[in-house]
């Protein structure tokens, strides 16, 4: 058996490499070796898609390099999330709902941010697409996230931010959230200017941003 | 109404790897012969149609048309591009829904890179669809002498989402299998209207694309030429 060190950076080449065959099999592995399973993802996976990041900044990667890690990232957790256990739920750095914005059924690329904001330990709770105002609103009741992040395609359902932002505020729950924004159609000083907290132009600067607010409120 | 359906769709690898931001020659390996893979397995599933109808304005206001039907398309920017036209050609068209279920497949077993590939594809192919019917239109107005407007749609534009409803009422949409939900989104997804007036002036869309009207300008992905 190899040591464990070894085993989970075995795991975050593969998904470096695309490997998606080896991160099946080094899931196996680590289940049988009783490493617990958030820490195989935190420390295996993840560490993978932050590799992943750390190359696209660089531009040694593009986003079909991203797109083939994406998938054995997911190939991984497909076998190691049903392990995780209720005692090791708490340790995420914060909750993040997102949804496209209902009108609109793009999905600009928040199933690529997805993996690299879990893969930052952010624990995310995907609502799909068309998502009315009266879902997000539920789903912060239930969820009490950090972040409600809306993804929109169109600049005319761009408008729809708006919207929310001002339902939010009357529901009294604007305050408990940050409201982010991703997609073509937006960037931060637009997103302000709509009353959400801000707009990054990819996943892992949206990472960086959101630590960065979460780093503010929290002093 | 006329129906087309026998319509040849080319994607080229390159123009998947365009909308990714990268290029033929910056990707290689695994990650080059999955894209050429999906490029392979989406060709067969796309049903391509269009259907269309050929309606007189009936008055030009400052925010939008009223058609001879009564029907009004509230939209500057209709009111704008097509102040000298007399007549609308309105279309929908769709690639159907095969590529989209394979695409749903895909992120149900746990690959949502590849239905995301999937998607880009379906955009693809509905752009490439929708111009052929610009195309259309095209060879129609230089039948006539006439040149056409840029094809526009709801939900671009300012052009506001609710107006499909005036698509849905004026075209048999569902003779291609297209259906509007409560919040104007067709189904299947990879649809689209379009209404591209006949204009009198000389040169018509004046050498200018929707990308000269959208907000995204340069900013957007699907753009082939980048302004400098």
């Amino acid at each position: 058996m190899e040591s464990k060190e070894k085993l989970l950076d075995q795991l975050a080449q593969a998904v470096v490499d695309m490997d998606t065959e080896a991160v099946e099999a080094k899931s196996k592995e680590v289940i049988e070796a009783g490493i617990p399973a958030f820490e195989a993802i935190a420390t295996g996976l993840s560490v993978g898609m932050k590799r992943v990041g750390e190359m696209w900044s660089r531009m040694e990667i593009f986003m079909p390099e991203v797109m083939g890690s994406v998938d054995t990232y997911y190939a991984g957790m497909k076998l190691l999330k049903p392990q995780i256990k209720v005692s090791e739920h708490a340790t995420y750095e914060a909750t993040v709902i997102m949804g496209t914005i209902w009108g609109d059924i793009h999905s600009v690329g928040k199933d690529v941010a997805i993996p690299v904001f879990e893969g930052e330990n952010f624990r995310v709770i995907d609502l799909g697409l068309d998502v009315s105002v009266e879902k997000y609103v539920a789903a912060v009741n239930e969820y009490h996230p950090e972040f409600v992040g809306l993804g929109t395609y169109m600049s005319e359902t761009f408008l729809h931010v708006e919207a929310l932002v001002e339902e939010f505020k009357a529901k009294g729950i604007r305050d408990k959230v940050f409201i982010i924004c991703g997609g073509p159609a937006v960037d931060s000083e637009y997103a302000k200017k709509m009353g959400a907290d801000d707009a990054w132009n990819d996943a892992w600067e949206a990472v960086a941003g959101m630590k960065q607010l979460l780093k503010q409120k929290r002093g | 109404m006329p129906v087309m359906r026998d319509i040849k769709i080319q994607i080229s690898i390159d123009d998947l790897l365009r909308v990714h931001g990268a290029t033929e020659g910056q990707v290689k390996g695994k990650a080059l012969d999955n894209y050429r893979r999906l490029l392979d397995e989406a060709e067969p599933l796309l049903r391509p149609a269009y259907i269309y109808r050929d309606v007189s304005i009936a008055e030009t206001r400052e925010d939008g048309l009223v058609l001879e039907t009564g029907h009004v398309l509230q939209a500057t920017i209709l009111a704008k591009l097509l102040r000298t036209a007399k007549r609308v050609y309105l279309m929908c068209c769709t690639i159907g829904p095969l590529l989209e279920q394979r695409a749903r497949e895909y992120k149900n077993d746990g690959f949502p890179a590849k239905a995301y590939i999937l998607d880009s594809i379906g955009s693809l192919a509905t752009d490439f669809l929708a111009q052929k019917g610009c195309k259309f239109v095209d060879d129609v107005a230089a039948a006539v002498q006439l040149s056409t407007s840029i094809p526009l749609s709801p939900g671009y534009m300012g052009w506001p989402l609710k107006d499909q409803q005036a698509f849905f009422q004026l075209l048999d949409c569902a003779e291609i299998g297209v259906a509007l939900s409560d919040t104007f989104i067709m189904s299947p997804l990879k649809s689209t209207t379009q209404a591209i007036g006949l204009v009198a002036e000389p040169g018509g869309k004046a050498h200018k694309t929707n990308c000269d009207y959208c907000a995204l300008k340069a900013r957007c992905k699907f753009r082939k030429v980048q302004s400098s």
